[in-house]
Order: C-alpha cells, then sequence, then structure tokens
C-alpha cells in the first residue's frame, strides 16, 4: 500500500508539471521537496497559520491540507509565479513598501491570500481585510504593516491596466 | 506531520462511489479534505483508501428552486457565497458560510462534507436545523432522506452509514428574509463558542407569526431552540421580550465544562447570542 | 548621502529576496543522499523508561537507524545551562541530550530515528513502543516546593533550583507607610510560536573531519561555543550557520538536545541528516516564556509618593535548566521591579522551581515584561488605593530629567531619558480629559470603557562584558563587526550580531553608507555563519543595534581612518588637512580637487605608492564592549471596552509613545514596535499554557492556544521622542521589546479601570472572554456594583 504512486499532471507558475507522488503527498511538499518550490513554507500542522498558502485554480488554498493527487489537472501558483516578466505583482511591491513583512517566513502564504483578496474584492475595506486575514498567523508584524501592505496593493492594482493575479497565472484568471 | 498511507482512488460516478465503499478495506470519502486531512495528518484517522468524491458532476449541482435550495453536498462554501439568488432568498445560509474558518478554507471546504463530519461546533448545523434542512443519501439500498432534527447523533457522528453517501441537502425556502447567523467565535480555532441561527416571520400586525432558532457550539450537541419559539410566536417583539425567549432557548441545550469555558458560561454566551440573533433577525 | 541615509525609511534589502519567495530557510536545504530525523517523545510528565521496543521497525523499509537514551549516554555531554547567576546556588543538573533513565516533562526525548523520508520517518516514529513507568509529576512552581512533592533532581531539594536576592532594606520605608499595597500576580506561561519551527541540518565531512550545522538559531557562535563541547569535537571543526531564520523572540537562543543530535547523527552516520521541528513539537519542546508567581508589596504616602516596593517571585524554570533560563527571572528581572520610578528602597528576591513542564527560556523581553508588569499594575492599585489618578501618580513618582544617570536601588545605571515627555505626548495625544468624560457618560449607561497607562523603562543592549560576568551569564556580551571595502569600493559588512527579522541587514548597511558615503546598494551584511564571521554573540535583549551597530560604527570609522592616511599621501597634503564629507577626502578647504574612497580603496590594493607604514588593503575589525546597559522608555495607552455579557474585551486605541533613541530607519522601528505591542498584547488577552492535573499541555496546538489575530486588533498609532543614549557610539537604545514589555500591563490596567465601577482589582491573565465575565458575575452577585 505505502508504494502505491498516483499520476498526476498539472500546470505550475503557468509551466506544466507531470509526475507521480505517493497519495499521502500533502501539495505543500509536492512544492517543496519534489520540484524545489520551497517559498512556500510550513508553519503549523492543524492548518491554522497559513504559511503555506497557494493559489488552486486562482483561489486561496492551504497546500499543506490539500493532497497532492487533489491538485491534478489544476493550476497552482506559488509565491515563485507571483511575479511575471521581472515585474513584481503589486502585493509584492505593496509588501515592501509597507514593510508587511519581517522574519518573511508566513509572507509567501499572506501575500497569496493578499494576492486573492485584492483580485477578489478590490474594495475590501479594513475591518473586510482584517476579517480574511483569519487565514493567517503573523508573529512578527502585528498584521498593522500587513493591512497597510493589502490597502496599498488595492491601490496599486487599481491604477495598473491589467489585473496583477490574471498577470502572474499567464493569463488564464478566471 | 504527513498522514500514514492510503491508497487513493477517484470517483467519477455516486454508484462508482458507492461501488469503491464497499470494495475498499477501511475506505473513507474525500470531499474537501478540510477536517478529513488535519486529521490525517495528526494520525487521528488513519483510513485504508480515500474515495475522492469532489469530481461527481452530480454532487455538485447547486439550484434555487421556488421552494427549496438544493445544495450537492460536493458544492464548496465559497461558491454558495457567490450565489446572488440565494443571498436572496435563504440569507442565513451564506451569512453562517460566511464565518466559518477563513477563506482558504472556504475554497476547499464543502457543504456536504461538513455535515457529514458533524462537528458540533460547525456553523452550518445551526442554519441546518433552524432550516428544516433534509439529507438525501445513497447507499446499497436505495436512496434515503434524513431530517436535520434527526442528523446530529453526537460530536462527530451523522446519520449516515459507513457504506452510505450524502448526495444533497435541500432547504426549504419556507421563511422570509428576516434571518441572521450570529457567532461568538473560540479565539483559537475559530468555531463556533456559540453560533445561533434564527428565522423569524412576521403576521402583517407586527407579531411574530412564526420563529426558529438553532444553536451550535455552545451545547454538547447543535440544537433547536424551541423554548425561543414557544415564547415569541404570536407576541410583539420587544427587547425584555427577546430576553426572556433567549434565555428559555439557552435552557433546551445540554452544556458541559470544557476548559476555561464552563458550562455556564456556555450557557450564558449561547443567551446572548440568541438575543442578539433574534434582534437582528427582526430588524433585517 | 549621510542626512539621506540614517534616519531614512529605506525599504528593506532582505525583501528583495523574501517577497520572492527565495528566502533561504533551515529547512529549505535539500543534500544528496540526505536523512530525516525524528524523535520520539515522551506521553508523559514524569515516568521512568523501562524499555524501548524498537521490532516493528523492521518491517519498515527506509529506516536508518534508531538511537536511545542509553546508546548515547557517555558518547554525549549534558546540555548545559550558560547562565549561573551569583549567590544564587543554582543546582546545575544534568540534561542528557535524550533521556536514559527518566523522563521529566511531555516531550522529553527518548530516542532518535533517522529515515530515508518524511513519511517513512513518522511511521517509524508511531510505531517504537516505549514501556513507561508513570511517576507523579507537578506543574506548577508552588505545588513543587511543598513537603512531599514529587521531586525532578536528585540534587535539587523541594525542586528549588535556584533562590537569589537583590536590592536595599525595606523595612523602614515600609514603618513609615501610610499605605501599603499587596497583589499577587500570575505570570502565565506563555508559548513563543515564531512561525518557523526549529530545524537543524547536518554534514559532515569526512575528508576534514568537519561538521557543518545549519540551524535555526539567534546565535550560531553561541551554539557552537556549547555544541562542541556537547559534542565533544574541536570547535573549529564545527560550523554553525543561520541562514534566513523565521522569527525567534527569545525560543532560538537556547541550545536545544535536538540540533546537536542532528549533528550527532550526522557525524556517526556519515551522511547529512535534517531535522525539522512540527508545530505540535514546538509546543512541547521548544523553550516556553514567563511563568511566575509574584508576591509584590508596595508601601506609599497618602499623596501619591511611593516609598518602596518588594517582590517575592517563584520562577517555574520547567525540567532542566535552559541556556539563559536562570538569568532570565533573576537578573533581567529582579533588577528592574521599580520600574521607571525613583523609589528609595526596593527588594527582590526569586525562586527558581523546577516543574514537569517544558524548559523555560527567555521570551521577548524576557524578565523585564515581568518586572514591568508587576510594577505597573501596582501603581495603578496603588492609584485607586488613594484615590488618585493614575497618570498622576506615575507623574509624581517617574524618574526626572534631572536626574539623569539615574542609579536605581539595584545599582542599575539609566542612561538619559525624558519619561515626563512621553507622557505628556501620550496625554496630549489622547486628549486624555476628554477620554474620561467620555468614559464617565458611557459608565452612566452602564458602559464600560477602560484607559489603561504603561510608563515603562526598559534595560537592554546588553552589554557590557564585564556586567555579564558579574551576573554569571557565561559568555561575553561585546559584539564584533568587520568592514572590508573591496578593491572596486564595493563593501561587506561582517556582523556578529544575527538578525532573524529585524531587518538589521539593511539597518546596518544604512549605518556604514552613512559612515563610508558609499550607496546602500553597494553594501552587503553578512551574518549568521561561524565560518565567515570570527564571533559573535548573536541577536537578543535587543543589543544589535546598540551593541552590534556600534561595532559596526566603529570598524568603519577605522576604515575611514586608515583611508584618509593614504588620501593624504595621494593630495600630497598632510593627513591633519584632510577632510571626509560623502564619500569623498579633500584638502581643508579645497573642494576643487578630491580623491572618492573608491580611489583610494583602488590604491590600498594596488599598493602602488603607499606611505612607507601603511599596509595594503582596506579593512577594518572592532570588537565593541559598551560601557553600560542602554534604558529605552515610553508611554503606551490603551483604551478598551468591555462587553458585560460575554465578557469580551475589545481594544479600541492603542497607542505607542517610545524613545529609543536616534531612529535609523523609522520603517523598522515602527515595524518593530507594531509586533511587540501586539505580542504584549497576546499575553493580556489571548494567550495562556495551560496543563493538566497529569502535566499534560493543554493548549498544545493553535487550535487551543490563542495567537493574536488582525480581526481582534486595531490600528496601531506609534510616536517618538528622541533621547540619544551616552553609551554607544550611535546614541541608540533599542527597540526590539519594549512593545512587548509595556503593552501587557498598559493593557490589563485599562481592563480594570473598565470593570473598576464592579469593585474587580484585579484577574489574571489572559483577560479571556470567561475570565472577564465570571468575575462581572461575582462582583455583582457580591453587591460590588457601585
Amino acid at each position: 500500500m505505502a508504494d502505491e504512486r498516483v499520476a498526476l499532471q498539472l500546470v505550475i507558475n503557468g509551466r506544466l508539471v507531470r509526475g507521480d507522488v505517493e497519495p499521502r503527498t500533502l501539495l505543500a511538499y509536492y512544492l517543496r521537496d519534489e520540484l524545489g518550490l520551497t517559498g512556500t513554507h510550513v508553519g503549523c500542522d492543524t492548518s491554522q497559520c497559513g504559511a503555506c498558502t497557494v493559489l488552486l485554480d486562482g483561489l486561496a488554498v492551504k497546500s499543506c491540507t490539500v493532497l497532492a493527487v487533489q491538485a491534478d489537472g489544476c493550476r497552482v501558483t506559488t509565491v515563485e509565479g507571483l511575479a511575471s516578466g521581472g515585474h513584481l505583482h503589486p502585493v509584492q511591491r505593496a509588501f515592501q513598501e509597507e514593510h508587511g513583512l519581517q522574519c518573511g517566513f508566513c509572507t509567501p502564504g499572506a501575500m497569496m491570500l493578499a494576492a486573492w483578496l485584492v483580485e477578489q474584492e478590490p474594495h475590501a475595506d479594513e475591518r473586510a481585510i482584517r476579517e480574511a486575514l483569519d487565514g493567517l498567523i503573523c508573529r512578527c508584524t502585528g498584521y498593522e504593516n500587513i493591512v497597510r501592505a493589502i490597502q496599498r496593493a488595492q491601490a496599486l492594482s487599481e491604477a495598473s491596466e491589467e489585473p496583477g493575479l490574471q498577470r502572474a497565472e499567464g493569463g488564464r484568471g478566471r | 506531520m504527513i498522514p500514514s498511507a492510503f491508497r487513493y482512488r477517484r470517483a467519477q460516478t455516486v454508484a462508482e462511489a458507492l461501488d469503491l465503499l464497499r470494495q475498499e478495506p477501511e475506505a473513507k470519502l474525500l470531499a474537501g479534505g478540510q477536517s478529513l486531512l488535519p486529521l490525517m495528518k495528526l494520525r487521528l484517522a488513519r483510513p485504508g483508501t480515500l474515495v475522492d468524491i469532489s469530481r461527481i458532476d452530480e454532487l455538485r449541482r447547486f439550484e434555487v428552486r421556488p421552494d427549496r435550495v438544493v445544495i450537492g453536498a460536493m458544492v464548496r462554501y465559497h461558491q454558495v457565497l457567490a450565489n446572488a439568488e440565494l443571498r436572496a432568498r435563504l440569507p442565513l445560509l451564506p451569512q453562517a458560510v460566511a464565518v466559518i474558518a477563513d477563506p482558504q478554507v472556504r475554497h476547499r471546504g464543502t457543504v456536504g462534507g461538513s455535515a457529514a463530519h458533524a462537528d458540533p461546533a460547525s456553523d452550518l448545523a445551526a442554519v441546518f436545523l433552524a432550516a428544516d434542512a433534509e439529507f438525501v443519501l445513497q447507499g446499497p439500498q436505495g436512496e434515503r432522506r434524513v431530517q436535520a432534527r434527526d442528523w446530529f447523533l453526537g460530536p462527530m457522528m451523522s446519520n449516515l452509514q459507513p457504506d452510505e453517501l450524502l448526495c444533497r441537502i435541500e432547504i426549504p425556502l419556507a421563511w422570509p428574509p428576516h434571518q441572521a447567523y450570529l457567532k461568538f467565535p473560540h479565539p483559537a480555532s475559530g468555531y463556533a463558542l456559540a453560533g445561533v441561527a434564527a428565522l423569524v416571520s412576521r403576521a402583517p400586525d407586527g407579531s411574530v407569526e412564526d420563529v426558529k432558532v438553532a444553536v451550535t457550539g455552545a451545547g454538547q450537541l447543535p440544537f433547536a431552540a424551541q423554548g425561543v419559539t414557544a415564547a415569541l410566536k404570536g407576541q410583539t417583539l420587544s427587547r425584555q421580550l427577546m430576553r426572556e425567549a433567549a434565555e428559555r432557548g439557552a435552557a433546551d441545550g445540554t452544556y458541559a465544562d470544557d476548559g476555561p469555558y464552563s458550562a455556564a458560561y456556555r450557557q450564558n454566551l449561547a443567551r446572548v447570542m440568541i438575543e442578539r440573533a433574534l434582534a437582528k433577525a427582526s430588524e433585517s | 548621502m549621510s542626512q539621506a541615509v540614517l534616519g531614512a525609511r529605506v525599504q528593506r534589502k532582505e525583501d528583495a529576496r523574501l517577497v520572492r519567495g527565495r528566502g533561504r530557510y533551515t529547512d529549505d536545504i535539500r543534500l544528496p543522499g540526505m536523512l530525516y530525523a525524528g524523535v520520539v517523545r515522551s506521553p508523559y510528565a514524569h515516568a521512568r523508561i523501562r524499555a524501548i521496543d524498537t521490532r516493528a521497525l523492521e518491517k519498515l523499509d527506509g529506516v536508518v537507524r534508531v538511537y536511545t537514551g542509553q546508546d548515547l549516554k557517555g558518547r554525549l555531554g549534558s546540555i548545559p545551562t550558560a547562565w549561573i547567576p551569583p549567590d544564587s546556588d543554582l543546582k546545575t543538573v544534568e540534561h542528557p541530550a535524550l533521556a536514559y533513565d527518566k523522563v521529566r516533562y511531555v516531550g522529553d526525548g527518548v530516542a532518535l530515528v533517522v529515515a530515508t523520508s518524511r513519511g517513512v520517518l513518522e511511521d517509524a516514529l508511531e510505531a517504537i513502543r516505549v514501556d513507561y513507568e508513570p511517576l507523579p509529576a507537578v506543574y506548577d512552581q508552588l505545588a513543587a516546593m511543598k513537603q512531599g512533592a514529587p521531586q525532578l533532581h536528585q540534587d535539587a531539594p523541594q525542586n528549588v533550583a535556584l533562590h537569589w536576592r537583590a536590592g536595599t532594606d525595606t523595612e523602614d520605608a515600609f514603618r513609615r507607610a501610610d499605605v501599603v499595597v499587596r497583589r499577587t500576580f500570575r505570570q502565565q506561561r506563555l508559548i513563543p510560536n515564531p512561525m518557523e519551527p526549529r530545524c537543524a541540518v547536518a554534514q559532515y565531512d569526512e575528508a576534514t573531519g568537519e561538521l557543518t550545522v545549519w540551524a535555526t538559531t539567534q546565535n550560531p557562535h553561541i551554539h557552537r561555543f556549547l555544541m562542541a563541547n556537547i559534542l565533544g569535537m574541536p570547535e573549529h571543526k564545527l560550523r554553525v550557520v543561520a541562514q534566513d531564520v523565521g522569527g525567534g523572540f527569545g525560543s532560538k537562543i537556547a541550545c536545544y538536545p535536538d540540533e546537536v543530535l542532528v549533528g550527532y547523527a550526522a557525524r556517526d552516520l556519515r551522511a547529512p541528516v535534517k531535522w525539522t521541528e512540527t508545530r505540535s513539537e514546538h509546543f512541547l519542546v521548544t523553550t516556553h516564556g514567563r511563568d511566575h508567581v509574584d508576591e509584590v508589596e508596595l508601601a506609599g504616602t497618602k499623596d501619591g509618593r511611593i516609598l518602596a516596593v518588594r517582590v517575592r517571585a517563584y520562577a517555574n524554570l520547567g525540567a532542566y535548566l535552559s541556556t539563559a533560563g536562570p538569568g532570565v527571572p533573576t537578573i533581567l528581572f529582579g533588577l528592574i521591579v521599580n520600574g521607571a520610578y525613583d523609589i528609595e528602597a526596593a527588594s527582590s528576591e526569586v525562586y527558581g522551581i523546577f516543574t514537569n513542564t517544558t524548559p523555560v527560556d527567555a521570551y521577548r523581553g524576557a524578565g523585564r515584561p515581568e518586572a514591568t508588569y508587576l510594577i505597573e499594575r501596582m501603581i495603578d492599585s496603588y492609584a485607586r488605593e488613594i484615590g488618585m489618578d493614575p497618570v498622576e501618580v506615575r507623574r509624581r513618582n517617574l524618574v526626572k530629567k534631572d536626574q539623569f544617570p539615574y542609579t536605581n536601588p539595584f545599582g542599575l545605571t539609566y542612561d538619559s531619558g525624558d519619561y515626563h515627555q512621553t507622557l505628556d505626548l501620550a496625554l496630549k495625544t489622547l486628549d486624555y480629559d476628554a477620554l474620561r468624560q467620555e468614559q464617565a457618560a458611557l459608565r452612566q449607561q452602564g458602559k464600560y470603557l477602560g484607559i489603561g497607562f504603561s510608563t515603562y523603562v526598559e534595560m537592554c543592549g546588553l552589554g557590557p562584558s564585564q556586567v555579564a560576568g558579574a551576573v554569571g551569564f557565561q559568555g561575553g556580551l561585546w559584539e564584533s563587526a568587520l568592514v572590508r571595502v573591496h578593491p572596486t569600493g564595493k563593501v561587506t559588512v561582517f556582523t556578529g550580531a544575527s538578525p532573524h527579522g529585524q531587518g538589521e541587514e539593511t539597518t546596518f548597511a544604512q549605518i556604514v553608507a552613512d559612515r563610508l558615503g558609499v550607496p546602500l546598494d553597494d553594501i552587503e551584511v553578512v551574518h549568521g555563519d561561524t565560518d565567515r564571521i570570527s564571533m559573535g554573540w548573536g541577536t537578543y535583549g535587543s543589543r544589535t543595534t546598540a551593541v552590534g551597530g556600534g561595532a559596526l560604527a566603529l570598524a568603519a570609522d577605522r576604515v575611514v581612518a586608515k583611508a584618509k592616511r593614504l588620501a593624504a599621501h595621494m593630495l600630497e597634503v598632510p593627513e591633519a588637512a584632510v577632510e571626509f564629507e560623502q564619500g569623498r577626502f579633500y584638502p581643508e578647504g579645497d573642494r576643487r580637487r578630491g580623491v572618492s574612497l573608491q580611489e583610494v580603496t583602488l590604491q590600498a590594493y594596488l599598493a602602488w605608492n603607499l606611505p612607507s607604514d601603511l599596509e595594503p588593503g582596506l579593512e577594518a575589525s572592532a570588537f565593541y564592549d559598551p560601557t553600560n546597559f542602554t534604558y529605552p522608555f515610553g508611554t503606551h495607552v490603551a483604551v478598551v471596552s468591555v462587553d458585560a455579557e460575554t465578557g469580551e474585551v475589545r481594544l479600541l486605541r492603542y497607542l505607542a509613545v517610545d524613545d529609543c533613541g536616534p531612529v535609523i530607519n523609522p520603517m523598522i522601528v515602527e515595524g518593530q514596535v507594531h509586533g511587540g505591542v501586539v505580542q504584549g498584547i497576546g499575553q493580556a488577552l489571548f494567550e495562556g499554557a495551560r496543563y493538566d492535573q497529569d502535566g499534560q499541555l493543554l493548549t498544545a496546538s493553535f487550535l487551543d492556544y490563542a495567537m493574536p489575530k488582525a480581526r481582534s486588533l486595531p490600528r496601531l498609532e506609534t510616536l517618538h521622542t528622541v533621547t540619544p543614549s551616552p553609551h554607544n557610539p550611535l546614541g541608540v537604545k533599542g527597540v526590539g521589546e519594549t512593545g512587548t514589555i509595556a503593552s501587557t500591563p498598559a493593557v490589563v490596567n485599562a481592563v480594570m479601570d473598565a470593570l473598576s465601577p464592579l469593585g474587580i482589582t484585579d484577574l489574571p491573565m489572559p483577560l479571556s472572554p470567561p475570565v472577564v465575565w465570571e468575575a462581572i458575575q461575582a462582583a455583582r452577585q457580591s453587591g460590588g456594583v457601585s
């Protein structure tokens, strides 16, 4: 049983990836250990902290609570795929400009959640932003500058022609 | 943390899923996985086979009919939130779904998965009970229908049998939109310490024609707070009356001490949240 | 350049990699043939190990090796403490890396398993059967001191690990007092929870006999120092590297068994080995913080003058002495219990107690939050007792501007300050009088609004070494820096500090850019590698900028001094007639002629024409030992409302006015304040470890242990005053811990202020909804409503 492997095929950061995995392989570990995409971090084991957040078909999900086989046939965007063509995603710029990160460990998850939120609810107010951050535990920033960064990312996205996420996903946004 | 090894089977139809459930040793159904996978990672659950039913089309149907909402078991929470018609016809449901866990969980978790998991602090449990949801199951003997009041048999124990599959949930559209779901979350887990679903219908003279309230999280099991209905039916709402009704409604639950949350505190929280949910529903 | 770079909101250099997901954390390391290690941990708080059965592993493919405590006994040294407070009768008990006879807390390691994959490793950890004989356990320090309590260590009767006293005689002051206020405060146990769990990867090079350990540490050189001894290997053959470290908050100071075990296994198996802590493990085995019972007495006059304060503290140290464990509740706590107040007499007495719990060590603030909490809570209690506004009591007792340097009753010399200025700024910003009026109006409506203050002082910038020696810290507290200007004028800076999220790759570059007049982008800051940095003491105690930055400033000045000699030679003027400004050397009063640092550097390396007494090359190092601690201070204010029906406390406003001396990067300083404040709020309202009677940790995951979340917090307001410290070249004071130190009492004072109409005077933290609600119920029943 332990040696059963399942084939899977997915598009990760715009690239087609084929492989096979033990069914118990979590998407987070598939990305980190098999594909070397170590930007996605694992911060807990009870699906609370959100450090492992990636986009699955454009939606923020915790990759520690998705089996790699469940992502078969899906598009996955990780922090490594957020920037495109050498340009940082508005969320990346905003986190940098507003000092929305300190140790950087929860940051990939925070940014992926923020990228989804800015795309999904471009006008979310501070209350809504703080509620969306239910899916994130950050120990460094007190969330203050994460909230400010998301607000800045909203402004940056609005100012730019292209919606950031679609650009990051190679134009295949939902 | 990594689950113990298992076999993975993806079912394309309900019939196939039922076959796999029967054939595979220690098989368990996998929906969104937001409750099951954490348990498996901690090795508190160790199925021999996971039967992934999340891609069965039949289970992903979601319709708002004139008399009822039909939610396929594999409809994900965020899809519930996106349905504009539902917001108008059964606002209680999206209100509850909007406060389940966090955005990432709402993108994966399914309505049916939550129902089958039967967590006694599940937000949806209060909605199912208050709105008289009906659970439609398929098993070796064919279809079976279970009313919400018969669904929650115990903590983490629903009426679903090991060889059955929950196909859909039907919720009658019997209430005007005076509806509210209010939640007092646990500060760590986010689960409801008290979650209250309230439905109110008013007669033309403004008095209460009918009212239903259900509570999740606070008691040992989710419960319908029938005392509220008894106290308010036919009455004209007032602060004082709602307070008394909440007191009676909260008394319908069975409470236990749990760490820092004493039974008395939990019952108080149920009472306060019932009162606030009633106020919100009647004002909506 | 200099005006622009020092004090500027410069974006962080480290962010360029971190926002791209290109950080290099320890768990990101993958080496060819790397094995995965895990520790079998005791499920009992206290038990004798009867037998360990590993037979089930024979059926598992991919298990490489199992080591038990018996296997390693005698092969590894005891895990030591590095802080032995003088005159404390400290019992330095044995702490084996793996328990071989007795386990002493839930999580104590009994075996190490090495396997080929994470999955197999976890299967193996589960398959090992350990036969334990459970023993009675004790988790509370007061219970542990009682006659007949379970004994943890033979050498520590009554479980007393240390007994320490400091201060002056207070009897006379208490005799003269109009008022004596007595309180007992419980500082609940906290779990640090940096978002990156601990991790270690070790690789042994057979050719050279060198062992490299990449580890999540705040102080790689201290780890090397201790681990070389434990592993029994020469220090120069051991390399410890901290790459990007995802937060520490004190929990990555200690030298733990796990990192040592990974090093041992890699050397023994001749294969790279990785151990990554799970979050569940973190809750059980990474050091916890706080956990005091503090009995406090304050003597004062009717008109608000504090005469004396004395404290008896019972500190839970856990099952073993952690690296800095004994120093935290003594030196870092007991010497500053008078806080920011001019009090003539004060004394502390501290018992450190062993219990069957996770070892306790530094957690952000480390001792100073405990001290600040008790004095700030006592100020409010005293104010209420004498019917005076707590702000007025503070005003009358704060050390005054003209009293600096101020020597407190414990002999600490507070460097500089204007404490009243931060208080006045806070009051003005808040419009305090209006707020009090609003509070009175709301009380009329039966609503509970509270305003809480904390006028704190902190001792930090840990150094000098002479003091380290005097207080029993088994290390130095100086810091090293090396500034190397490369032939092209680019600069590499090596620091012995070990930042892990605080942003010193940026602030240190700012310091050097300011001193050398080179662009920020031309400066690289290197830290965290014992092979690249000669020696250093790491990052903790808000020492990095004051001490590490001080070293850097000195080293940079030495570079300039040498370059100046060469510049004089090149410009053919006497050295005394050379001026240096914004990266260029000029003959005095002549701006037309001049050479850039870059040009001088090239000549220094070419060495074709140097003054006869000048060596080639351009770099300088400094080992800087400060003359004293630094003492940042400030006023924090919390405004809260309490929902009497649910007991929920809502933070409506939070204002921090801090003075940490000159600010190098305001953006980073604000970030430090935000994070610190929220950690302190966490202690006040949300966080707290709970054990059951058997010593099982009940709050062992994020499902039970409440971390502060974004939705529970208000916008944080930050303001600053600037009072330089005379004790270091930059005048800076450290800001990493101020928020945590200040905010806990501010919030609790606010809640007590809100509940004061009910006659509630004190409640145990965290002030969770049930705690507050039950207190309100009890107060109402006893007719305490006024």
